[in-house]
Parts: C-alpha cells; sequence; structure tokens
C-alpha cells in the first residue's frame, strides 16, 4: 500500500518536474526580448548590436538623453502626444462599446439581431484594407496634416461599438430583475445603466479600459499615414521608427530601446494595478457569451 | 418625433462642425506657405539653410516648414497621396521613375539645368533625366558603397586586393565582412565597365514610365577572355571566397553584423575589413580611432581566368525635387536650387559629412582630406550609376548571393553543366522584352 502510494507520488513528482522545466523553458523564451530590450538600453557603447549579452559599460544616458537632447528626437512630444490620443480614445470608446453592449443585452428591438450580425461580419474585415479609402475621406474633411490627431483618434474610435461582445456577455450575467426593480421604482434606462449596472460591471469596465488604452498605443500605420512626414503629428511609434534608418541606426539603437522601455511603462503599470479585474471581466464575460 | 428632430438636430451640428473644420484646415494647410522635408537626422541642418534662405530673400512671402520624411521614405510617403507630400523633397535616384509615375516630381527650367550641370558632377544631375526632362537638384554624391578597413589588420598595400585582406584578416583572427545576401552588393563582383573590371553592365528602357526593356552583358564574355563569360567570373571569384574563407575570416552581414564585429569582444575589436558605405563611416572612427582606413574596393584574383579584376560598385546621388502639386512651384524650384547650391552643401558636409555632388564643394581640401569621402571618389571610376532597377535584377541576384554562401560543396562546380545551366537561367531571370 505504502509502497505503491509512493510510486504514485514519485511519478507525479516526475510528471510536475518536466512541467516545470518546459514551463520555464516557455517563460525563457518569452522573457528573453524584454530582457534583452531592457539590457540595450542600459548598454554605454555605442552601435546598432554586439556579439555579447551584457554591455561592457552601463549607463543611464540612453534614458537622460531621450529627455535632454531633443533638438532631433523629441521623444518627450511625442510621448506626450501619444498619451493625449490614447486617454481620449480610452475614455471615447469605452463610452461606446459598454453603452452598445448594455443596449444590446437589455434592449429588445426589430433590428437587434440583425445589426448585431452585421457587426460581427464587418468586425471580420482587416482594418488596414481600407486604410487608404480611410485616409481620403479624413482628408476631404481636412482631419490630416493639422488635423492629424483628431483624425488619428476619430480612426481609433470609429468601430468601437464592434467590440461589444465581451461586454454583452458580461452584461448578460447581471440578472435582469434588478433593471426591472430599479425600473419599477421609476428609474430611466439611462439611471440603470449609470446607477445599478455600471458599479456592478467593474471588472468589464476595466477589460474594456485596457484593450482600449492599448491599441492607440503603440500603433504605427495610420499614425504614420496621416502624420505623413509632419513631425508635430509623429505619435511614439513613428517618432521612433525614425532612430532606426540606416543612418540613425548606428547611433541611435540603445536610445531607441530605452525609449521602448519607457513605453511599455503605463501599460505595465496599468495592468498591475487591474489584474485581477481584469480576468475576472474576460472569464465573466465568456460564462453566458 | 422629438426624437427625430434631435438626431437631425445632432446630424447638421456634426456635418457643420465638420465643414468648417474642413475649411480651416485647408486653408491653414496650403495659406503662404511650403514645406521641405529631409530625414530626421538633417533636420537641424535644413532649418539652419532655411534661416539662411530668408536672410537672402528676405522678399520671398512664404513660411518655409519641415517635415521629416528621409530619402528612403521618400517613394512610400510619397506615393500615398502626392498632394499630401512636400513641396520641395529629397529621394535618391532609383526612386526616379516611380516618382515620376505619381506624377510628383516637376521638371526643372532648362536654364537651370544648364547651370546645375556647371556646377555639379554631371552624372549627378543626369540622375534625374527621364525621358528628355531633368527632374531633381543633386546635393549628395555618395550612396554607394566602398571599402572600409582596420589599419591595424590590414594594411594600405594589402587593402588593395581582395586576397591581400583575406589573408591579413586570417593570420590576426579578424573578419572581414561582406553582405553577400542583399542584392545591392552582390553586383560588385560583376558590375563595373573602369579599367581593370569584370565589364557587366545592366540597362533598362523605358516607354514613358513602364519598363520596355532589361538588358545585360553578363552571359558576354568577361574583359580581355575568350573562354569565360562575366556571370562565370563574377560567381567563382563569389564561391572561391565563401569555399577558402567563410568561417576563417569572412563573414556575410549588414550593418548590424558589422557593428558587433566593431565593437568584438574582451580582447577588442574583431573588426577587419568590410565593404560598406558613407553612413557607416562615424561608427568607424568612433570605434577604431586612428585606424580607420577607407579606400576604393580592392581588385579580385579570378581562378578561373588567373586574372585580377577591379570590384565594380552601383552608386547613386540625393537629389531634391519639386512637387508638381505645390501652388508655387516658382517659389518651390527656388528654393529647392538654394538647398542644393555651393553654400548648402558645404554647410552639409560640415554638419552631416554629406559626400557633395557640387563640384567647388568636392575639390575644398576638407572633403578631400575625409578619408570616407575620399574612399567614395577612388570607388567613382569604377562605380555603375544606378537607375531604377526593379525586382527582376534584384531578386536573382539575392538568389544567386544567398545559394552560393549558403552552399556547401561548390569548390569546382562552376565549370560543371549543371552550374553553366543555372547562371544561364540566373541571367535569363534579369532579361525582359
Amino acid at each position: 500500500m505504502t509502497k505503491k502510494f509512493r510510486s504514485k507520488k514519485g511519478a507525479e513528482r516526475t510528471a510536475n518536474a518536466a512541467i516545470y522545466i518546459i514551463l520555464t523553458i516557455i517563460s525563457i523564451v518569452w522573457l528573453l526580448p524584454f530582457c534583452y530590450l531592457l539590457i540595450q538600453s542600459l548598454r554605454g557603447e555605442t552601435g546598432s548590436s554586439t556579439l555579447y549579452f551584457w554591455p561592457k559599460e552601463w549607463t543611464f544616458n540612453n534614458y537622460i538623453k531621450l529627455f535632454t537632447d531633443t533638438s532631433i528626437y523629441n521623444f518627450p512630444r511625442w510621448y506626450g502626444t501619444t498619451l493625449l490620443i490614447s486617454i481620449v480614445v480610452t475614455v471615447i470608446q469605452s463610452m461606446i462599446t459598454l453603452i452598445t453592449s448594455y443596449a444590446l443585452s437589455r434592449l429588445r428591438f426589430k433590428m437587434r439581431k440583425p445589426l448585431m450580425n452585421l457587426m460581427l461580419v464587418l468586425g471580420m474585415f482587416p482594418g488596414f484594407m481600407s486604410m487608404t479609402a480611410v485616409y481620403f475621406i479624413l482628408k476631404l474633411v481636412g482631419l490630416t496634416q493639422n488635423m492629424g490627431l483628431v483624425g488619428l483618434i476619430l480612426v481609433y474610435v470609429a468601430s468601437s461599438c464592434m467590440g461589444y461582445y465581451i461586454s454583452k456577455g458580461f452584461f448578460d450575467t447581471i440578472p435582469k430583475s434588478l433593471d426591472e426593480a430599479a425600473r419599477i421604482d421609476g428609474a430611466s434606462r439611462q439611471v440603470v445603466f449609470f446607477k445599478i449596472i455600471l458599479p456592478l460591471a467593474k471588472p468589464i469596465i476595466i477589460y474594456t479600459v485596457l484593450t482600449a488604452f492599448m491599441a492607440p498605443w503603440g500603433e504605427y500605420m495610420f499614425a504614420s499615414l496621416i502624420a505623413n512626414g509632419s513631425q508635430e503629428n509623429f505619435n511614439v511609434a513613428v517618432g521612433l521608427w525614425q532612430m532606426l534608418q540606416r543612418e540613425t541606426k548606428q547611433q541611435y539603437f540603445t536610445r531607441f530601446c530605452a525609449a521602448s522601455v519607457l513605453i511599455s511603462i503605463p501599460i505595465t503599470v496599468l495592468f498591475f494595478c487591474l489584474q485581477r479585474y481584469y480576468v475576472q471581466g474576460v472569464t465573466g464575460g465568456s460564462v453566458k457569451g | 418625433m422629438k426624437k427625430k428632430g434631435i438626431i437631425s438636430l445632432l446630424a447638421c451640428g456634426a456635418m457643420a462642425v465638420s465643414a468648417t473644420l474642413g475649411m480651416t484646415a485647408c486653408g491653414g494647410d496650403k495659406g503662404g506657405s511650403l514645406t521641405v522635408w529631409a530625414a530626421s537626422d538633417e533636420i537641424p541642418t535644413l532649418t539652419k539653410m532655411i534661416q539662411a534662405f530668408k536672410e537672402e530673400n528676405p522678399d520671398f512671402g512664404l513660411d518655409i516648414k519641415t517635415g521629416i520624411t528621409g530619402t528612403g521614405d521618400a517613394l512610400t510617403n510619397i506615393s500615398t497621396d502626392p498632394s499630401a507630400g512636400a513641396d520641395v523633397y529629397c529621394y535618391a535616384n532609383d526612386q526616379l521613375v516611380d516618382l515620376i509615375n505619381y506624377q510628383a516630381l516637376s521638371p526643372i527650367p532648362e536654364a537651370t539645368v544648364n547651370q546645375l550641370k556647371i556646377d555639379n558632377y554631371e552624372n549627378s544631375v543626369n540622375a534625374g533625366y527621364h525621358n528628355g526632362k531633368y527632374y531633381g537638384y543633386p546635393y549628395a554624391a555618395d550612396n554607394g558603397y566602398f571599402l572600409f578597413y582596420n589599419k591595424a589588420v590590414v594594411s594600405d598595400t594589402q587593402a588593395q586586393t581582395l586576397e591581400g585582406i583575406l589573408s591579413a584578416c586570417a593570420r590576426a583572427g579578424k573578419y572581414f565582412i561582406y553582405n553577400m545576401e542583399e542584392a545591392w552588393y552582390v553586383g560588385t563582383f560583376f558590375l563595373g565597365t573602369g579599367e581593370g573590371c569584370v565589364g557587366g553592365t545592366y540597362t533598362i528602357e523605358y516607354e514613358n514610365t513602364t519598363v520596355s526593356s532589361a538588358y545585360t552583358n553578363f552571359n558576354e564574355k568577361a574583359a580581355g577572355q575568350d573562354t569565360y563569360t562575366i556571370a562565370q567570373v563574377g560567381a567563382q571569384a563569389m564561391i572561391d571566397l565563401v569555399e577558402d574563407y567563410k568561417s576563417v575570416c569572412f563573414m556575410s552581414g549588414d550593418d548590424d553584423t558589422i557593428a558587433q564585429y566593431l565593437t568584438g569582444d574582451k580582447s577588442g575589436t574583431m573588426f577587419g575589413a568590410c565593404i560598406s558605405g558613407t553612413w557607416n563611416a562615424k561608427i568607424m572612427s568612433e570605434k577604431l580611432g586612428e585606424n580607420y582606413g577607407a579606400t576604393k574596393l580592392p581588385t579580385f584574383h579570378s581562378s578561373l581566368t588567373d586574372t585580377d579584376y577591379q570590384m565594380g560598385s552601383l552608386s547613386g546621388y540625393k537629389l531634391y525635387g519639386v512637387n508638381p502639386n505645390t501652388k508655387y512651384t516658382a517659389k518651390a524650384h527656388q528654393l529647392a536650387a538654394f538647398l542644393t547650391g555651393e553654400e548648402m552643401q558645404e554647410l552639409r558636409f560640415d554638419e552631416l559629412q554629406t559626400g557633395p555632388s557640387n563640384l567647388k564643394v568636392a575639390a575644398l581640401d576638407k572633403v578631400k582630406q575625409d578619408i570616407a569621402q575620399a574612399a567614395v571618389a577612388a570607388q567613382a571610376p569604377f562605380a555603375t550609376l544606378q537607375g531604377c532597377y526593379t525586382d527582376s535584377y534584384w531578386n536573382p541576384m539575392k538568389q544567386l548571393g544567398a545559394d552560393i554562401y549558403g552552399a556547401k560543396e561548390i569548390k569546382g562546380s562552376i565549370t560543371s553543366d549543371s552550374m553553366a545551366a543555372k547562371l544561364k537561367l540566373f541571367v535569363d531571370n534579369f532579361i525582359v522584352g
């Protein structure tokens, strides 16, 4: 009996060991690029690449110069621009997504099903296919170049109601009787949404906010198209790309890495703070999605 | 009813807002200003140039703005929407036909062309020529490649021959880096009609802006030869290089590899020599210090013909062009001419070490004494002006280079039938029409 038990434990241990080894390898593979970036950003030697992993000379200069040496690369400005765009997009997009989801979850109207299907189908087209068309429409109404930031925000926000699935799923899990009780007490739809449902939907709000923030934060394609060379409208991704040109790469690569590390900070902080809600949000929505 | 009213009101409001936005944007956009593009690292210099231009032309009457788009991105950024591109922008001459195709270049007045030809290398002005018209003001003549070497490893005499460089590198345990897997560099073993070159040429002809025919003489006999073709001589030299020196002291790699070997390991630099261009001059002098050397490309010894050949190269020019979508064509031309004039090319050399196309600036002592610029000048007689080559040139070249660099058993295969067939296919691939 004991012998059998022990051998089972032994087998379990071997299995666990194997699993842990695999997981360790996976996490190393996954973490290596981040570590590499961080280490390169602290490298004192110039040049785009080295044969060794650990720098010979450690320095914070790459970070300092990002903020002090702004005559060519105005990193603080790009950072500010991107942050501004992301925050505005986050606010508008979260609002639209949540409102749409609530409406689709609670209200019953004639076009509800066709509308949901339509959004599902439309959402399947990759956005960049319409990029040139979107650009010319924006140009037509004057939202490129000088007004580029407004145009960019509009592009990012434009299809936000189509991301309704997960939050609609979450709203579906909140009992309808709560709405009904409030309605009987005389609350309007609006009051029900803001006062009753939203406070219960914290996880999904956070999930929506996070996804809304991340999309414009690192976006390059539309930003580059709309900025079209005007440095006032560069976001961080478009600006940093300039550091990697043939003529500038050798000199600025380590600074580019430092900038990349700084870019990952807001998202990392947001994630750490909101992590537990995030998981709840996604899984909560999937129960009855 | 009430709801409908609100909705239509909102819609009207939105339309009105966007209409006014549109109008103000359009108005502010083109109202009395010119935009000039340059690469990000050139912007401070460009700002100084614009300042100088304003001082010289106080009655110019237009505001001048700068934007970031270097020659590398010019075609991409212009092709999306030429009418939104800068009024004056820089491009590399191999983008010329595409840019004309997008109707993004305005021809230069004839009188100016004559002056340009007097002031600049004639080739640099011709680099902007297509179908009877000139489209660019040249400002840089150093868009090509040559040899960088570490004087501590390779002596000035050894740097004259590929064999000298390789044996010096092998002895010192350092590396010779040449990007055999990139089409731009592969041509070095074939191209060149200068004295001692193998004699390869590549010509493209156009009907308006479409390629009507592309022709190469790679299947013809090499210079001074009646047995072996240009393709065979070039390919054999590449094979010999790989066979004898790969994993000894020869590496194929890009700018990153060059940076890696320059920085080296604990014992210091592992760099012996490399084939690259002026964009790497700064890091070379930084890492090699007084051992930094540069000169024309070396000669290589062909084991097939038992002759030494001078390595050729592709070279190009950078030019400023005027966008025909500009509202102020004449003024844009005036500005472009100023930005590429003698004083401005000198300023550009002082601040950015750009190799000038202007003859007077090129003749200045400081330019001649610049190590990298002297190497560009030394390579010039053996360089082929890079036209608007298409993928029908780049793809087979890249494939050939990658095949030879990646092959295991190739020694002596060049004379075999299978290799001859392969080479014929390779040459046929870039003959069009």
